[in-house]
């Protein structure tokens, strides 16, 4: 597989990496809860593209919210949510916080950094195909999968 | 959802042809054109298995094709040609288009000759850098009026850029249907793609898309490329592109609703981005409209593309005098006629990462290529050629041909063989100026992380898909 990020270091209880699929990539992220393992995944479509310094300033914060549904509906929800970021502010969030709701979504804000804070390393995603996508729990850890269009 | 797929029984079915005998839920078989060396790794590369996958579409007629660039997709294979029958269910799915609506190249020809460019290569690619937005956050060259304009523009294609400045009315006529798909329905755009189309009018985007300026390398077909204005020695330049968020946003969100609607519709598909509706439905009618504006909105962005680049030309060389050839969707659903086990049918016929081959005397093509018939852009990679084909008679899969030369290497592979700075030398030192929005992504796109685009082509003129004109190679390579 392709760059890994997680928490203390090997396969910790949560991260996320990226991997090879031929014409896109794929993403994969793994956290004890259901909030932790979209966050990963959200981290995880930024690094695909962007380079920002952990520590950077937001210059806004901009609400996300998801669900109720089917938890890959969900996912796929919120990383569309970074994709408009790009498209639309031109930047990248830096930071993510997402809390469950009642409905049985989740809910919170991404924090977007200027864009001079922005190092363009990679093609920016596009879209994200419900081919092969995944997300669930087992064994109490949440894992996601899903293929991004760059 | 899940991973599935139908196991894939491939045999010969003549020269560079393969077939997969329908089993299951196949209604049709899957053809393949490729030589051995071309034919996708089928324990990596699960590009045959959605070849079948595609062929138990409902209303799928004769087969479901593979172009000789065929890799990888989701849902659709890449390089996959499908037609359903309209007036049998035949269904329209988004994914069979592909997330890049309209993705597309054109190709603009000059009187300058390569040898004019010594010694001001460099000074034309940094123009066209600074004229060309690419990457994150580069905004478009049309800054629009607002929600009004975008509407006219989603309805309006390349005519509607023309007509505000972005070209001469000459372009259009160059254009598959002139520039402008009917029958967009720009209220079927939500608010998302609109807000993300809004500010990328004109714009390159990034991954496989690319502005190159070109040399004519070889003349194959010297009374075709006479007719294309085409000759040895001549700088073109070949626009890669799309329909930017926009598209991709119409495509994300009609899966949606088709995917839900299955249910009620009755369809069951073996992947999720094969949800699809009947052409004859609600939901496939929206997909059609919003679909359509996404084609405008292409084409409308490789004009304004077009008059940047004009621009630049003529701030650094002094001419203007780029003449479109030809500008060309491969990834697009449209309504065609043909004729289907003896009767003429109306039917949807998608192409995802194919390109439509008009033979010689065929009523929709322009005056211009009667003769000759269409002009098919081949976009290679960059180090290697890109050509220019022309349908051709008998042709097949629907007057079809390949789009590219397919990759054959993920990205990640690429990018672990080469840095971007290094492959960006090798390039330079192979007298090739490259202008790149990131390192990664100029190495992700490296030239052999795709199949030999020679052996793409020549299968294409072997099978009779479309046959080959003139060969280009790069001198300069904008990436975004």
């Amino acid at each position: 597989m392709g760059q890994q990020t997680s928490a203390g270091g090997g396969e910790g209880p949560r991260g996320h990496r990226v991997g090879p699929h031929t014409a896109d990539c794929v993403i994969e992220a793994w956290g004890p809860d259901r909030t932790a393992c979209l966050v990963e995944a959200m981290d995880a479509l930024v690094q695909l593209f962007a380079e920002i310094d952990p520590s950077a300033a937001a210059s806004r914060v901009v609400p996300v919210s998801a669900g109720p549904g089917a938890d890959a509906e969900i996912l796929v929800a919120l990383l569309e949510e970074v994709i408009c970021t790009a498209d639309v502010l031109g930047s990248a969030p830096v930071r993510f916080h997402l809390v469950e709701t009642e409905d049985g979504g989740v809910a919170g804000d991404m924090e977007i950094v200027d864009r001079r804070d922005v190092l363009l390393v990679g093609p920016v995603p596009k879209a994200v195909s419900y081919s092969g996508i995944e997300m669930g729990e087992e064994a109490g850890a949440w894992h996601c999968r899903a293929v991004v269009d760059v | 959802m899940s991973r599935h797929g139908l196991p894939v029984m491939l045999r010969t079915d003549g020269p560079d042809r393969w077939r997969i005998e329908p089993t299951g839920a196949m209604r049709v078989p899957g053809i393949v054109f490729a030589t051995e060396a071309l034919l996708p790794d089928l324990a990596a590369d699960q590009a045959l298995a959605q070849v079948a996958n595609v062929a138990t579409l409902p209303g799928i007629v004769e087969a479901s094709y593979a172009m000789p660039d065929v890799h990888w997709g989701y849902g659709f294979p890449i390089g996959g040609v499908a037609a359903t029958d309209v007036a049998a269910g035949g269904v329209v799915s988004p994914g069979g288009v592909g997330f890049d609506i309209s993705c597309g190249v054109r190709l603009l020809v000059s009187p300058v000759q390569a040898d004019d460019l010594t010694g001001r290569l460099d000074g034309l690619m940094d123009e066209l850098d600074r004229r060309i937005p690419t990457g994150l956050g580069a905004g478009g060259v049309w800054h629009l009026g607002g929600h009004d304009e975008l509407s006219a523009l989603l309805t309006g294609g390349s005519p509607y850029a023309v007509a505000h400045g972005f070209g001469v009315d000459s372009d259009v006529d160059r254009c598959e249907d002139r520039g402008v798909l009917a029958g967009a329905d720009a209220a079927a755009v939500g608010e998302r793609a609109r807000a993300r189309g809004y500010g990328q009018v004109g714009s390159l985007g990034s991954g496989n898309h690319f502005l190159e300026v070109q040399v004519v390398s070889e003349v194959i077909d010297a009374d075709a490329a006479r007719a294309f204005g085409m000759h040895e020695g001549q700088v073109c330049v070949m626009i890669h592109c799309g329909s930017r968020g926009l598209g991709h946003q119409i495509c994300s969100d009609h899966v949606r609703v088709m995917f839900g609607a299955m249910g009620r519709l009755g369809i069951t598909v073996p992947d999720p981005q094969l949800a699809c509706a009947p052409v004859d439905s609600p939901e496939g009618r929206a997909y059609l409209g919003a679909m359509t504006a996404a084609a405008n909105f292409g084409r409308a962005n490789r004009q304004v593309l077009t008059a940047a680049v004009r621009d630049g030309f003529d701030a650094v060389l002094g001419t203007r005098r780029l003449d479109l050839l030809y500008d060309v969707s491969h990834n697009l659903a449209k309504l065609e006629r043909h004729d289907v086990a003896g009767s003429r049918r109306l039917l949807c016929v998608h192409r995802k990462g194919a390109t439509r081959a008009l033979p010689p005397g065929h009523p929709d093509l322009p005056d211009d290529f009667s003769e000759t018939g269409q002009p098919v852009l081949v976009p290679g990679s960059m180090g290697t050629a890109s050509y220019v084909l022309a349908g051709c008679q008998p042709g097949g899969a629907f007057f079809s041909a390949c789009h590219g030369s397919g990759r054959a290497m993920s990205r990640h592979q690429a990018a672990r063989q080469v840095r971007g700075g290094a492959l960006r030398a090798q390039l330079e030192a192979e007298g090739i100026a490259v202008r790149a929005a990131s390192a990664r992504g100029l190495a992700e796109e490296a030239p052999y992380a795709y199949k030999d685009v020679d052996e793409v082509v020549a299968t294409c003129e072997r099978t009779a898909l479309a046959r080959r004109v003139v060969r280009l190679r790069p001198l300069g390579v904008l990436k975004g």
